[in-house]
């Protein structure tokens, strides 16, 4: 995010594309309310009305998929009404003029067939956007990145940030929040395939050289392309080119699109390890569990997707075999011939994250203590942390500027057709966190939902399809089936369905399509067909559910049942 | 007599449930039904948890045979063990918020156990009554979304919507007013 999260109340205009922060980060949304309450204008484009669509001063329901048409038509709209702000332009920007020559072909008018938004509309927001004072801050979700054309929208939105000067000063600019709990802080910490910790490029010889210095290790042990990505693990399975997977705290046969064809692949590899703290499916699968300790037995350091930083302390200590993902890690390099020794958490951070990210240095625990933060760009020890990036115009690009790139709508993947007529989005539900592993072992969140989960289907679509509110149904794809329960929902538009996707039964990613992006190669979560029906029989489906869930949860409690042998490998007292 | 309900800001909800969560973790204690009192209710226009009004004069406990509902000190309170299961309670609440859950619970005699037999409970709210610092739910609120209503609230809202309206009588002044 180009601001922090906090800032967020004082901008006055927030544009939410594609992100239903109720549902993903009720924290974030609070802070929406506040702004709202502050005199803020809410602007919401989403093809459902989201919480925040109540309180939105305009509401935008856009069709599923037609993001990269609907942001070109509202950057068309700053533009021809001279919303434009030109020393913003002329100063801090590239490429103006070849963005307009795709950006111009897109009006409200010639794109309402694809995107279904009243052009006045359209208009109406652009202009309560680009004209907003002090600051618009435009946030996105994962309604922007689980699409085809996901880096394309990115593009767009920060191209509109920049042509109406609503970026480079306090509390504005780009909001892109984060999918997941401290997933900043993986990418901070180097969890990609092209980056060492702090974006520091795998493929440049200087940054090598330096890692290889620092971890004393010829530059030659350290790899000088880009590795793989996680969504593509089952293609490169297939193909020969990955044979063993370690896998750290994901469920990928809970989350990643097509677990059939997915779960296939996994099977065929030579070698599976699993580290979790929890016996998953992914984790059940797997060919060695290490049993790693969870937020409440370690401590550490979390990033905020502000790039703020924030210290958790140990509560309890880990149980029976449990380790730290850290002394697991370090246990295997010293298996493996190399000496990784560490005391603890904080030597790690203050010898290997702080000394070789330089913008990360200045976090030191003391800043972070009790309920104190840090956030990066963060250089020095007396710097007091960054919450707005990029102000005065001072971009992170070569030429310090920012480079504006405009994309051609293209149609998504797999569109409905008569076999298939409804589109499948999968979203998020806020009692429960991510793959459900934690949250699903929480008695009280279990209470307010639980297995199959839920299908949420216009009163429309449900209607003629028999279907009744609280039922059982089937839906199905080309790549699979799954149960769920249907609630009759007139916040959905007509034609799509929902379905969160942690549930084990009513698993939405049996249907969904595997399907990235060249670029990021991030799945179309958000854009599959599917069809859906009423189940004749709902004592037999409420039976068959029973029994699915029953059997399920007692084949992994035999599975994790491994572990109450008494520990005999080193290093066990 | 000091009548209070909680009601929820259908502006500052955001449907996130934990108000629930907070009623349901308040109610996970032995002897107690671990469900909520109060359920989220999502309309086109309005997101909001609907809960017990603690009624004056409630149909529920009007409708009660056994008296297991009851007026107490300004709250509709619960004697569950006179609860029969006839759900008229249900019948009669306006909102919505009275629920009858049968347990099974098994009967003793002597120290034999007799086959388990249903056993009913009221659900609904209590207003945490025994909870020092009031309801779960209002203190479980992320925005500050739910209030405890209570004679001194309504009388203020009261004099605040009066001087509002004597206010506008400005506009009709026979005579110029300053």
């Amino acid at each position: 995010m180009s601001c922090g999260v906090p800032g967020m109340e004082d901008a006055g205009c927030l544009f939410l594309f594609g992100y239903n922060p109720s549902a993903s980060h009720p924290i974030v949304s609070r802070r929406i309310v506040k702004a709202k309450e502050k005199g803020a204008k809410i602007i919401v484009a989403d093809p459902r009305v989201i919480e925040t669509a109540r309180i939105a001063d305009i509401y935008l329901p856009l069709k599923n998929g037609s993001n990269i048409a609907f942001l070109n038509a509202f950057a068309n709209v700053i533009v021809t009404e001279g919303l434009v702000d030109e020393e913003f332009v002329k100063e801090h920007t590239l490429g103006f003029d070849e963005w307009w020559d795709t950006i111009k072909e897109y009006t409200p008018e010639n794109t309402q067939e694809i995107t279904g938004v009243d052009p006045q509309l359209l208009r109406e927001a652009a202009r309560m956007y680009a004209t907003a004072e002090p600051s618009s801050i435009l946030c996105w979700g994962m309604g922007v990145c689980q699409h085809l054309q996901n880096v394309e929208a990115v593009h767009a939105c920060a191209a509109i940030a920049c042509v109406s000067g609503q970026i480079g000063k306090p509390n504005s600019g780009v909001a892109p929040v984060r999918g997941q709990n401290n997933v900043q802080g993986a990418c901070d910490m180097g969890a990609l395939p092209n980056y060492f910790p702090g974006y520091q490029k795998v493929t440049d010889p200087d940054i090598r050289q330096k890692f290889a210095d620092h971890w004393n290790v010829p530059v030659e042990a350290l790899s000088d392309h880009v590795g793989y990505k996680v969504s593509d693990l089952p293609k490169l399975i297939e193909e020969g080119k990955i044979r063993a997977f370690y896998n750290f705290g994901e469920d990928p046969v809970q989350t990643e699109p097509d677990v059939p064809h997915l779960t296939k692949m996994l099977e065929k590899l030579d070698l599976f390890v699993c580290q979790d703290i929890f016996m998953t499916q992914t984790a059940a699968m797997a060919d060695v569990v290490l049993p790693a300790t969870s937020w409440g037995e370690h401590e550490g350091v979390f990033t905020a997707c502000d790039r703020t930083f924030q210290y958790f302390s140990q509560a309890v200590p880990p149980k029976g075999e449990c380790k730290h993902d850290w002394q697991i890690f370090s246990e295997l390099a010293e298996r493996m011939g190399y000496d990784m020794h560490w005391e603890n958490a904080q030597q790690i951070w203050d010898e290997e994250c702080r000394a070789l990210w330089p913008a990360a240095y200045g976090a030191t625990y003391e800043k972070m203590a009790g309920t104190g933060h840090a956030q990066w760009p963060i250089p020095t020890l007396d710097h007091p942390g960054t919450p707005d990036l990029f102000l005065g115009g001072k971009f992170t690009t070569p030429e310090g500027k920012a480079h504006l790139v405009a994309h051609d709508y293209r149609d998504p993947t797999e569109m409905p057709d008569e076999e298939f007529p409804l589109i499948l989005c999968t979203v998020r539900e806020v009692g429960h966190y991510s793959c459900r592993s934690m949250t699903g072992n929480c008695k009280v969140l279990a209470l307010l939902a639980d297995e199959p989960g839920e299908l949420r289907i216009h009163p429309d679509d449900a209607k003629e399809r028999g279907i009744r509110d609280g039922e059982l149904v089937r839906a199905w794809s080309r790549r699979g089936e799954t149960m769920s329960r249907a609630v009759i929902d007139e916040r959905v538009n007509a034609g799509t369905v929902y379905m969160t996707y942690q549930w084990w039964i009513g698993k939405c990613n049996n249907l969904t399509l595997h399907h990235v992006d060249d670029r990021s190669r991030t799945p179309e979560d958000k854009f599959s067909a599917c069809q859906v029906e009423a189940l004749p029989d709902q004592k037999w489906a409420e039976r068959h559910l029973q029994e699915l869930y029953s059997q399920l949860k007692e084949d992994l409690a035999e599975t994790a049942a491994a572990q109450h042998v008494e520990p005999t490998c080193e290093g066990a007292e | 007599m000091g009548s209070k309900f909680v009601v929820a800001d259908p502006g500052l909800c955001i449907g996130c449930q934990t108000c629930m969560a907070g009623c349901v973790l308040k109610h996970s204690v032995p002897g107690d039904v671990p469900r909520p009192r109060l359920n989220l209710i999502t309309t086109l226009s309005v997101s909001a948890p609907i809960v017990c009004h603690h009624c004056a004069d409630a149909p529920c406990a009007a409708a009660c045979p056994q008296g297991a509902l009851y007026q107490d000190e300004g709250r509709v309170a619960i004697r569950q063990e006179r609860c029969i299961g006839c759900r008229s309670c249900v019948l009669a609440c306006p909102y919505g918020a009275v629920e009858i859950v049968t347990e099974e619970g098994s009967a003793l005699l002597g120290g034999l156990r007799l086959a388990t037999t249903p056993r009913a409970a009221i659900i609904k709210c209590d207003l945490c009554v025994d909870r020092e610092g009031g309801p779960a739910c209002v203190a479980a609120c992320p925005t500050g979304g739910l209030l405890l209503v209570d004679e001194e609230e309504l009388e203020r809202r009261q004099r605040e919507k009066r001087r509002a309206a004597a206010e506008a009588h400005a506009s009709f002044s026979s005579v110029p007013l300053n």
